[in-house]
């Protein structure tokens, strides 16, 4: 009887998973017919984001620890790729040695940036991390004398697109009867990273470590006192969170060609808060929304100088000004109504399903 | 097991324990008591690595543990509870027990994402220990429940569970029948003797009186940072400097 129970939940399990799988793969060409080209590459950003945000939700969500100068690392790791895949220095190593370089040296840094606030908490943690967010930013503005080394303000240009051998995911190709073109092929690309990230945030929430980071979060004296070493902990969520920056980083940079300081400054870390606190703190499938949902809607909002002409058939307000006003009200209607995010964490799904298992 | 030799520590001018040596033998129930501010918890903060002492010894074991991190105090093999329960609040009994477990399970970032065989095994052994010992204290029906929508007595032994799930050799409790009603009191103290009889020793603060003279075999009291008394709960009950902190000096 069990068993039957069980394999029809099995097989329900799989066919919602061959289902979304079906979703993610359409979804670019559903989006690209319904909505245009420039939506696909939105969906493209908001995969990053959502590793971004994922990475972010380790250290804030998991652990605790509010980090405001999480684009750093994000910031590391696209200069990584730059420096090592693009005319600047004149090195064009391929992406797959690049990513992981990219992302180690952000976990360096994520932890050499954590060490000294190992002490902090909540508000001054906030302030010290938002003030190595930008050291790291100022840097990276400044570094061009005496030797070049960013390119300072202007930012590095002609980065190498991601290249398997000849096959240059930039470029369109024809398979399987279809033309795919560079940012369909790249959403498979992120989107291949992205899951990757969802399924290492899973595996590491419900084990030994997640469940210590959560235990830092809640009670950081009776955490030591019950056996964690909060220093090493701390410094791997650091870590962690900063290694998934760094990927993100490395893609963007990629699939932007262009980088300057200018998109990593501070408006960026408050961002990716915002998708974690909007979605749901510290639940993957919110945090994944709310990334989507603050990738997406700000860019949803340009429409509205259309609404206007169609409606009173004049622009009246600039929709670059209202844009930014909906999306603040928003913010504030989802704080005011669902404090605990658009999908917040409910542990009742996995205690059901404990307690039949 | 637990050597206490001459420690002292002060916060800025205040005293809070003054040159205090004690000793807990293996299998006892020691009882720590005296009026409040007497510096009991104080001296349990000290010993479990809270604190840093500013003179003196504690040995776990003949092992030095004045100085460690709380978490190395407590791989040595001393672990606690608090006054003011301090339980993870938003997680479930069973994963309140499971970080219990931290200490003495090693797997780590690899592990967990790849779910090698040995972390399953590891992991597959503190489920059932964790459901064990919620068994033991008694509130195995409340596994799946989170920590802080128990009632106040199941929390108090949940934390008790958190830290045996910690495999001690000592467990200090503080006030552990703090708020309890008659009936959980009982139980607690069945608890307690059962930990015993498995060979545990017990550090005990407590303010009800008649529980610890019935529990413990010896006992401590501190006054005002000062060890006043130790010795059998007769003894000691008999003590006129116990008496006169207490109850306060008849020549006042």
């Amino acid at each position: 009887m069990s068993s039957v129970l069980s394999l029809n939940k099995t097989r329900s399990r799989w066919l919602t998973f061959g289902l979304l799988a079906l979703g993610l793969a359409l979804l670019p060409f559903l989006v690209d017919a319904g909505l245009g080209r420039s939506w696909v590459r939105l969906l493209d950003l908001a995969l990053l984001y959502v590793i971004l945000a994922l990475g972010l939700n380790i250290v804030v969500g998991y652990a605790g620890l509010l980090d405001l100068g999480y684009v750093a690392f994000y910031a590391l790791g696209a200069y990584v790729y730059a420096w090592l895949s693009s005319p600047h220095f004149g090195l064009h190593l391929p992406f797959w040695a690049v990513l992981p370089l990219g992302a180690a040296l952000a976990a360096l840094f994520g932890v050499l940036l954590g060490a000294p606030t190992l002490r902090l908490r909540g508000d001054y943690l906030a302030i010290v991390t938002l003030g190595f967010g930008e050291i790291i930013r100022i840097f990276l503005n400044n570094l061009n004398a005496p030797v070049n080394i960013t390119n300072g303000p202007q930012g590095i240009n002609l980065i190498d697109p991601v290249r398997l051998g000849s096959f240059d995911l930039s470029q369109p190709h024809a398979l399987f009867g279809y033309t795919f073109t560079g940012i369909h092929l790249t959403y498979y690309l992120f989107l291949l990273f992205t899951l990757m990230v969802i399924f290492i945030s899973m595996r590491l929430e419900d084990s030994r470590i997640g469940r210590a980071w959560v235990a830092i979060r809640e009670d950081e004296i009776a955490a030591a006192a019950t056996g964690i070493n909060t220093r090493n902990l701390k410094l791997l969520a650091f870590a962690m969170g900063a290694t998934f920056g760094g990927l993100a980083g490395g893609l963007f940079a990629s699939f932007q060609g262009f980088i300057s300081p200018e998109s990593f400054n501070l408006m960026e870390s408050i961002m990716i808060l915002c998708m974690i606190v909007l979605g749901g703190m510290g639940h993957i499938p919110g945090v994944i929304f709310g990334a989507v949902v603050l990738t997406l809607l700000p860019e949803a909002l340009r429409y509205t100088g259309d609404w206007q002409r169609n409606l009173f058939g004049h622009v009246y307000i600039d929709p670059a000004d209202l844009r930014m006003l909906l999306f603040g009200v928003a913010l504030v209607a989802v704080m005011l109504y669902r404090p605990a995010g658009l999908l917040p964490s409910t542990r009742r799904r996995r205690e059901f399903a404990d307690a039949q298992g | 097991m637990l050597t206490v030799s001459g420690v002292s520590k002060a916060f800025g001018g205040l005293q809070a324990l003054s040159d205090i040596s004690l000793q807990v033998h293996t299998g006892e129930i020691f009882g720590l008591i005296g009026p409040n501010g007497a510096g009991k918890t104080t001296l349990f903060n000290a010993l479990t690595g809270l604190y840093s002492i500013n003179h003196g010894e504690i040995r776990l074991n003949g092992q030095r543990i004045d100085g460690r991190k709380p978490h190395q105090v407590l791989h040595a093999g001393l672990a606690r509870t608090f006054q003011n329960i301090r339980l993870f609040a938003e997680m479930t009994a069973l994963e309140n027990v499971l970080v219990g477990r931290h200490a003495r399970t090693t797997s780590g970032v690899v592990g967990a994402v790849l779910r090698l065989p040995g972390t399953r095994r590891e992991e597959a052994d503190s489920r059932e220990r964790a459901h064990a010992l919620l068994k033991r204290v008694g509130i195995a029906q409340h596994a799946h429940r989170l920590a802080k929508n128990l009632p106040y007595g199941d929390q108090r032994r949940l934390e008790i569970a958190r830290a045996l799930a910690t495999e001690p050799r000592l467990l200090a409790l503080d006030e552990p029948a703090a708020g309890m009603n008659p009936a959980e009191r009982a139980a607690l103290r069945e608890l307690l003797l059962q930990l015993q009889a498995d060979g545990l020793t017990l550090l005990l603060i407590e303010h009800d009186v008649k529980l610890v003279m019935g529990l413990c075999t010896r006992l401590a009291v501190l006054d005002y940072g000062v060890k006043i008394a130790e010795g059998t709960p007769d003894v000691v009950s008999r003590d006129p400097k116990v008496i006169a902190a207490y109850l306060g000096d008849e020549t006042l």
